[in-house]
This record gives C-alpha cells, sequence and structure tokens, in this order.
C-alpha cells in the first residue's frame, strides 16, 4: 500500500511538472499573437503542431489566425481548412474560413447546395463519423449476442434499429470520404500560371489568382496537375505555386 | 572483297556522322536597348540530331517579368538522317531602368548540357532614348551556345544576301519578274490605316521552289506600338510563272495600341538550300551550301485614335464587334452581410485585352463593393480574335430590403460601321434578409432599412477574423474520436460477431441449453426460497412441464419419468417424492412450516432435480 501511494505521489508529481509546461508554451503564443508578433506566434503554434502527434483543429486554428495577421493568407487559408475538416461545427473555424475565402471571390458552401443541407452532411469530422461507425458496431455486436441468449423482441427491434443506422452512417461515410481525402492546395502565387503540361514548355492556358482553393489530380516532378472546380478546368502548376492542404 | 569494302565504307560514312553529329544552341533577342516595361522576344533555339531535348533551364532574372510564349518543334528526315529544331520563345519585360544580364540557360539535349552567352541588355526610362543605342536596335541580338561536349557549327553571322535572296515589297502580290527566285517571302498586312485596337491581319509567307537542308528557322518581325496574337499556320503549293512554290504563310492578328505611324518589322527565314546530290555531299566535306537569309521589308501602319463623336462614359475601351454583356449572381436571396458574388461576362469579336475595367458600379450606402477580379479567355473564329472577359464582384449587404443591381451599360467601337454601339446586361432583382442571429452575436449589427432606430445608427466598419481559441473539445468529439483511436483493436468487432453467429449456427442448441439451464436456475431458486413444504410441488411441477415441453397436471406429473426417460432410480425417487409432496397438502399448518423437515424436503428436491437435469441433458 505504501508503495503504491509512493508511485501515485510520483506519477502526480511528475504530471504537475509537465502541465504547467505544455500550458505555458500555448500561453507565449497567445501572448505573442496578443502583443501583435505574429511571427513569434506562428512559430510557436507549428512548433507545438511538429511537437504533437495528434494536432488539434484549435491548433491549426491559431496557427492560421496568426499567418492571417502576418499577410500569408494562402498558409492561413490552408491551416483553417484543416481546422475545419477536424471540426465542422466549430463556428469561429467555419466563420474564419469563410471570411479569408469570401475575401477571394471562394464560398465554402457550393452555390447549387443548400446550406443546411451543407451543414448537415458536413456536420460530423471524418474522424467521428469513423468512431460512430465503429461505435455501432459494438452495439450491434453487443445486441446480437445479447439477442442471440435472450431472444427478447424489445433487443431484437434495437438490433434492427442499429443495423439501419449501421448503413446509413456506413454511406454517410463512404460519400463524405472523398471529400476529406482528396488533395487540395490553395495557389500562393499572384496570378500562378497554369499550363498545358508539367513543363516550361507547354503553354500557358489560364492563369489562377492567389488564395485559389484547388484540387490536386496529379504530381510529376516539381509539377502538380490541378483541377479547379469553379472553371471545371485542369491543367499543370508548379508545385512552388501550390500550399498544399 | 568489294562487299567487305562497302561495309568498310559505310562504317566510316556512319563513323564520319557521328564525330560531326552536331548540336546547336543559342539564344536570341529581338532588341539590346528597350524602354523600362517595353517587351523583348527572347528565342532559344536548338537543332540536333537528338530526339531527346529537354525543357531548358532558366536562369534568375529578377530584373524581369518573364512569360513563355510557347514553343515549336519540327522534325525532318533528309537523306535518311533526323534533324530536330526546337524554339522556347519568351517575352521578357524590363522591370528597372539601367543595365541588366540575361544569365545564360541551361538545356539538356541527349544526355549532354549545353549553356547559352550571357546577353547584356540597357534599359532606360521613357525619353532616354538616343541614337546610339538606335543602332544597337537595327540588328537583332544574337548570342551563341557554348558547347560543353559537342561541337556547334556556329551559323551567328547575318547570312550574305545572295543571288537567291530576294526582299520583298509588303504586298501579297508576287514580283512580276520572269524569273522569280528559288527562295523569298511575303508580308501583306490587310489594312493600311486602322483604329486603335482594331485587328489588324499580317499575313507573311515564305516561298521555296527548292529543297532545303534541316527546316528553315523564320523569325518573327518586330511589332512596335502592336499586341499580336498568332492566328494560325498555312501551307501548301502555288504555281508562280511556271514554277511550282511551296509556302509556309504566318497569320497574325494585330492590334495597335497607340495613335500614330506604327511599323511591321521585317520577317526573316534563315535556311540552307539544297540543290542536288553535290551539295548534300558538301554538308560533310567543307560545305559550300552556306545558311542564307531571305527577309520582308518593314510595313508602315497608321493607328488612328477612336473619334470623340458619340463616345460616352460607358466606353470600356473595347474594339470590335458583336460583343454582349450578361450579368449574373450566385444567390437571389441572401442574409445581410452575406457574400453576395456578382460575375460579369463581356463577349464579343475583338481584344479582350483592351477592357480594363467595368463600369463603376454604385448601390448605394446599403452595400459595400469589394474590387474586381477577372480573367480573359481568347478565342479564334473564322480568323478573328475574340473571346469573353469575365470579372467577378463580391458585394455585401448591410441592410435588408428588396434591391436590384442595375444593369451595366458597355460601350464598344465597331471599326466596321464607324460608330460606337452600347449593349446592356439585364436588371438582376436582390432580396436582403435581415442579419442572421449568429451574425448578430458577434458584434456584427445590421439594420434593416424599415427598422432603422432614428437618430445614432450601428454602423459595420469593417470585418476581422474571430480572435484564438483554446483547446476544448466537445464530450461528442472526443468520444467517436476515443472510438475510432482504438483502431486495429476495433477489428475484434468482426471476430466477436463471427464468433457469436458461429456458435449459434454450430450449435443450434445452444440457445435451448441456455433455455433449459435458466428453467433449471429458476427451480431450484424457487425450491431453495420455499416457505413451507407445499411451494416446492408447484416449483417442480413447473420445472418438468418445461422440460417435457408441455403443462403438466397433478395426476401427470408421475408419468414424467417415462417421458423423460430416466433411470429408474431416479424415477422411484421421483415418484415417492412426488407421493411425499402429495401427501403433505393435507397435513396440518404445523407440520407443513416445520423447518428441520422442510430443510430435508427442500434438500431431497434439490438433489433430485439436479438428478434429472444431469439425466435430461
Amino acid at each position: 500500500m505504501a508503495k503504491l501511494l509512493k508511485k501515485l505521489t510520483l506519477l502526480i508529481f511528475v504530471f504537475a511538472l509537465i502541465c504547467p509546461l505544455l500550458f505555458a508554451q500555448e500561453s507565449e503564443a497567445q501572448k505573442a499573437y496578443n502583443q501583435g508578433d505574429y511571427l513569434q506566434a506562428a512559430q510557436l503554434y507549428q512548433e507545438q503542431l511538429q511537437n504533437t502527434s495528434k494536432p488539434s483543429a484549435a491548433l491549426y486554428y491559431n496557427l492560421a489566425n496568426s499567418y492571417y495577421k502576418l499577410g500569408l493568407t494562402p498558409k492561413a487559408l490552408a491551416n483553417y481548412y484543416r481546422a475545419w475538416r477536424l471540426n465542422p461545427r466549430d463556428k469561429d473555424i467555419r466563420h474564419n474560413l469563410t471570411f479569408v475565402m469570401a475575401q477571394n471571390v471562394q464560398s465554402l458552401i457550393p452555390s447549387d447546395v443548400p446550406e443546411s443541407a451543407f451543414n448537415l452532411f458536413f456536420y460530423l469530422s471524418i474522424i467521428e463519423l469513423e468512431g460512430l461507425l465503429w461505435l455501432l458496431g459494438w452495439l450491434f455486436a453487443l445486441v446480437l449476442i445479447l439477442v442471440l441468449i435472450t431472444s427478447n423482441k424489445k433487443l431484437r427491434q434495437i438490433l434492427i434499429l442499429t443495423t439501419i443506422c449501421i448503413g446509413l452512417v456506413g454511406v454517410w461515410y463512404w460519400v463524405r470520404l472523398p471529400f476529406d481525402t482528396k488533395p487540395l492546395a490553395v495557389v500562393n502565387k499572384t496570378k500562378a500560371e497554369v499550363r498545358s503540361g508539367p513543363g516550361e514548355n507547354f503553354p500557358v492556358n489560364l492563369s489562377v489568382p492567389r488564395n485559389h482553393i484547388v484540387e490536386i489530380e496529379d504530381r510529376k516532378g516539381q509539377w502538380s496537375q490541378i483541377l479547379i472546380p469553379s472553371e471545371n478546368t485542369q491543367g499543370w502548376i508548379l508545385k512552388e505555386d501550390l500550399e498544399e492542404i | 572483297m568489294p562487299f567487305k569494302k562497302i561495309i568498310l565504307f559505310i562504317c566510316f560514312l556512319f563513323s564520319y556522322i557521328s564525330v560531326f553529329a552536331q548540336t546547336q544552341v543559342y539564344v536570341r533577342v529581338d532588341k539590346t536597348y528597350v524602354e523600362v516595361k517595353e517587351e523583348i522576344s527572347l528565342t532559344l533555339s536548338v537543332s540536333s540530331d537528338s530526339t531527346d531535348i529537354k525543357s531548358p533551364t532558366m536562369p534568375s532574372l529578377p530584373n524581369f517579368n518573364i512569360y513563355s510564349s510557347g514553343q515549336s518543334r519540327n522534325v525532318s528526315m533528309i537523306n535518311g538522317k533526323v534533324s530536330v529544331n526546337v524554339r522556347f520563345n519568351y517575352i521578357l519585360s524590363p522591370r528597372f531602368a539601367g543595365k541588366s544580364t540575361i544569365a545564360p540557360f541551361t538545356i539538356e539535349v541527349g544526355n549532354k548540357i549545353y549553356k547559352t552567352e550571357p546577353i547584356d541588355i540597357e534599359v532606360y526610362r521613357a525619353g532616354q532614348s538616343n541614337a546610339s543605342s538606335n543602332n544597337a536596335n537595327q540588328n537583332s541580338a544574337y548570342a551563341g551556345a557554348v558547347a560543353y561536349k559537342d561541337k556547334i557549327k556556329n551559323t551567328n553571322k547575318k547570312a550574305n544576301t545572295s543571288s537567291t535572296n530576294t526582299k520583298q515589297t509588303n504586298t501579297a502580290n508576287i514580283p512580276q519578274r520572269q524569273q522569280l527566285p528559288a527562295f523569298f517571302m511575303t508580308a501583306h498586312a490587310d489594312k493600311k490605316e486602322a483604329y486603335l485596337n482594331e485587328q489588324i491581319d499580317l499575313r507573311i509567307r515564305f516561298y521555296q521552289s527548292q529543297s532545303t537542308f534541316g527546316n528553315p528557322q523564320y523569325d518573327r518581325p518586330k511589332m512596335e506600338g502592336f499586341i499580336f496574337e498568332d492566328i494560325k499556320t498555312n501551307q501548301g503549293y502555288e504555281t508562280l510563272a511556271g514554277v511550282k512554290y511551296h509556302y509556309i504563310e504566318f497569320v497574325t492578328a494585330l492590334f495597335g495600341i497607340l495613335p500614330g505611324k506604327a511599323t511591321i518589322g521585317a520577317a526573316k527565314v534563315d535556311y540552307v538550300p539544297s540543290n542536288g546530290v553535290m551539295e548534300a555531299f558538301d554538308m560533310f566535306f567543307s560545305s559550300s551550301s552556306k545558311p542564307k537569309t531571305v527577309d520582308t521589308d518593314p510595313i508602315d501602319i497608321i493607328i488612328k485614335p477612336l473619334p470623340q463623336e458619340g463616345k460616352t462614359s460607358a466606353f470600356s475601351g473595347a474594339v470590335g464587334s458583336n460583343f454582349k454583356i450578361e450579368t449574373s449572381v450566385d444567390k437571389p436571396t441572401l442574409f445581410a452581410g452575406d457574400t453576395l458574388v456578382l460575375k460579369t461576362v463581356i463577349s464579343g469579336v475583338g481584344n479582350m485585352r483592351s477592357i480594363d475595367a467595368l463600369p463603376p458600379l454604385d448601390l448605394g450606402p446599403s452595400f459595400r463593393i469589394y474590387d474586381s477580379t477577372s480573367s480573359s479567355n481568347s478565342k479564334i473564329t473564322e480568323g478573328k480574335l475574340g473571346g469573353t472577359k469575365e470579372f467577378q464582384t463580391i458585394i455585401v449587404p448591410r441592410t435588408s430590403g428588396n434591391f436590384s443591381i442595375p444593369a451595366f451599360k458597355l460601350q464598344y467601337f465597331n471599326p466596321e460601321k464607324n460608330a460606337y454601339e452600347t449593349v446592356s446586361s439585364q436588371e438582376i432583382p436582390l432580396k436582403v434578409l435581415p442579419a442572421k442571429e449568429d451574425q448578430q452575436e458577434n458584434s456584427v449589427q445590421f439594420f434593416s432599412q424599415e427598422n432603422a432606430p432614428q437618430g445614432k445608427r450601428v454602423e459595420k466598419i469593417s470585418s476581422d477574423i474571430y480572435y484564438l481559441k483554446n483547446e476544448g473539445i466537445s464530450p461528442l468529439t472526443k468520444t467517436l474520436t476515443a472510438v475510432k483511436e482504438l483502431g486495429k483493436y476495433n477489428y475484434l468487432l468482426f471476430v466477436v460477431i463471427g464468433l457469436a453467429l458461429l456458435i449459434s449456427f454450430l450449435k443450434k442448441g445452444e440457445i435451448e441449453f441456455f433455455s433449459s439451464q435458466k428453467t433449471y436456475l429458476r427451480a431450484r431458486r424457487k425450491i431453495s426460497k420455499a416457505q413451507t413444504m407445499n411451494d416446492i410441488a408447484p416449483a417442480l411441477q413447473e420445472y418438468l412441464s418445461a422440460k417435457q415441453g408441455q403443462a403438466l397436471g397433478i395426476t401427470t406429473v408421475a408419468q414424467s419419468a417415462k417421458n423423460l426417460k430416466l433411470e429408474l432410480s431416479t424415477s422411484t425417487l421421483l415418484n415417492s417424492f412426488w407421493q411425499e409432496l402429495e401427501m403433505l397438502k393435507y397435513a396440518p399448518a404445523d407440520t407443513l412450516k416445520n423447518t428441520v423437515a422442510l430443510k430435508q424436503s427442500v434438500q431431497k428436491a434439490l438433489n433430485l432435480l439436479k438428478q434429472i437435469e444431469k439425466e435430461v441433458k
């Protein structure tokens, strides 16, 4: 018992030591942001990102805010988008993302999709959707076992309901997955040239404005093939002209 | 032996060819003395018998804005020899006055690296030009390449104008001579006078009645005072003075950008004539076929200013015909504070680049309008350059109400009719609803015009991003993320479901076993909790009924031993115990509650139950 108490005390001591350090770093970044030292804030948030295996939406959001204040809008946009993918229900993230997109003639919600449908479709993040699917799976297994043991009528109904839920969530997940896994990028060059092939020798077909979000379809050396959904046009652009999301 | 000699000769010939396998790389600019923001045309030419020509690596040119204007590639087979000619074209626009250097380009041809020589460019500000510098512009600048590993056949001398070189007039008419030269050029502009931004078609033809070594190299003329777009390239045959000529025609659309005289410079073609077998051998043995040049005379065009009569403030700068203007919005109804995208598309026949901006849009204080962004698209229809220009304007309504985006008027000059024409878009109705609650909460407050309080109004001055966030995760996110993060352990789910289904499938009776087990346990529980002797009999009766799958009466219980196929001893025990219980029904109440007797009977019943369960199973 005494040994256990000793271990517990040690654990609490170590935790107490580490915790303030963790929070101190965050407050340092926040402090830098509040003082208008956005570069320092961005560096600190970037460090936190590098030191964590599970970056949070808030961390991406704060980093994006720092980049935005620095005038690095493409980087800000990319990080807001990452934050939104992790937490699509967050109002602050949604506001800042749509705010920056609107400044660049873009809209998060496609014009032909009702806002309520969009909000419902993106109510859960893809991680949450996957978690929900597994949770329903476990519930199904549990109810199935109980039904096999007891043959209870109510449990049978619950089993049917769970199966329907799994089917619906499964379809939702399957439809959502491409939206969350397709590689996107933000154009980080003013009027970036888009060519018909992966090389300087191919003619420039169009130019894309800075901060425009594009889909990456292929990569070849220093070039990325992009799709501009708003124009339904494809082309090749230098990788260095893109900030990948 | 003659056969051996032939083989030896062929080997010798091939080795000779391989020794003289040549790659020429050179870079050329059309001028070395330019005004700031004037355009320099730079051409990197590669001629090689290797088809493996990579894209060139451009040097860092911080003093210039660079635009690629495409590439051309010609592959020809002459006397069984493959010859590739690639030209990479760039437009350079100097950014600063002073002396700048175009650093060497590098290019990989057939696994060998070639590097061009640097070119010095002198850039002056408007009005600084002097006579000496003009001389520099007279001849196009030309820089030979330095090949590291290969021989270079240097042709960077201006070719002699031999008897076969003939300058031609700037009309399409072929010189009326008794005998035309084997190679000559013509240049023809369809107009001598044109309005600002009016399309002028320039047709340059290169005629040849003899073959050439390699491909003739065409040098575009200098086109000062014009912007231009290549329309097409034609080729065909024409018989002139009884001689069949092959011609290549380059058609270019020009647009005058400044009133006054503008000049189309001399177009030039470099070629190496081939007259017969002997000259083909000359290629290998100290050639007598030297590179030659034909060119055209410059053409002067008068660019007239646009008339002032009929010109209004709606004039966009567009010159051409069939212009249209269309507007659309991404949503006809929106909330105050939301973003509206107004798309304006101008289309027509003419130079779209001349349309700089939209006419100003005034929607009053109820709207905030942001600067427009634009993109243009060129299209050639029946030899005329046209296309579309699209403007996107962000509009944010500040108040609710019914509004309309007024029609845009676009005036353009039609040179065919020598008059200004005006087209207009449709008016777009717009419904703005009061700002959403969440927008109001977030310190941005909009008031509808109708409901606006009298006196001081709250007005949105600007928008900004929201402040930093704390690391807060909702319980929903926490739970679902935790389940997701079980990772591979989640796959145990399938094992569990699989096992459950497998067991139920393989041992169908398992379910009945559970059910049977439940009956036994219930009977045991009831017997154990018996308060009187009379509580034991119903529990035993219920158990035996369940085991036989039918309700048993008091009289039929005794037959259970037979039905359940119990052993004789168990059967005897059951019957005697059942009789005992039957007898006890008539016993006085005290006897029934006798704890000692009750305990003994309970124990007896439990043992019996256990024995029956064992045998029935």
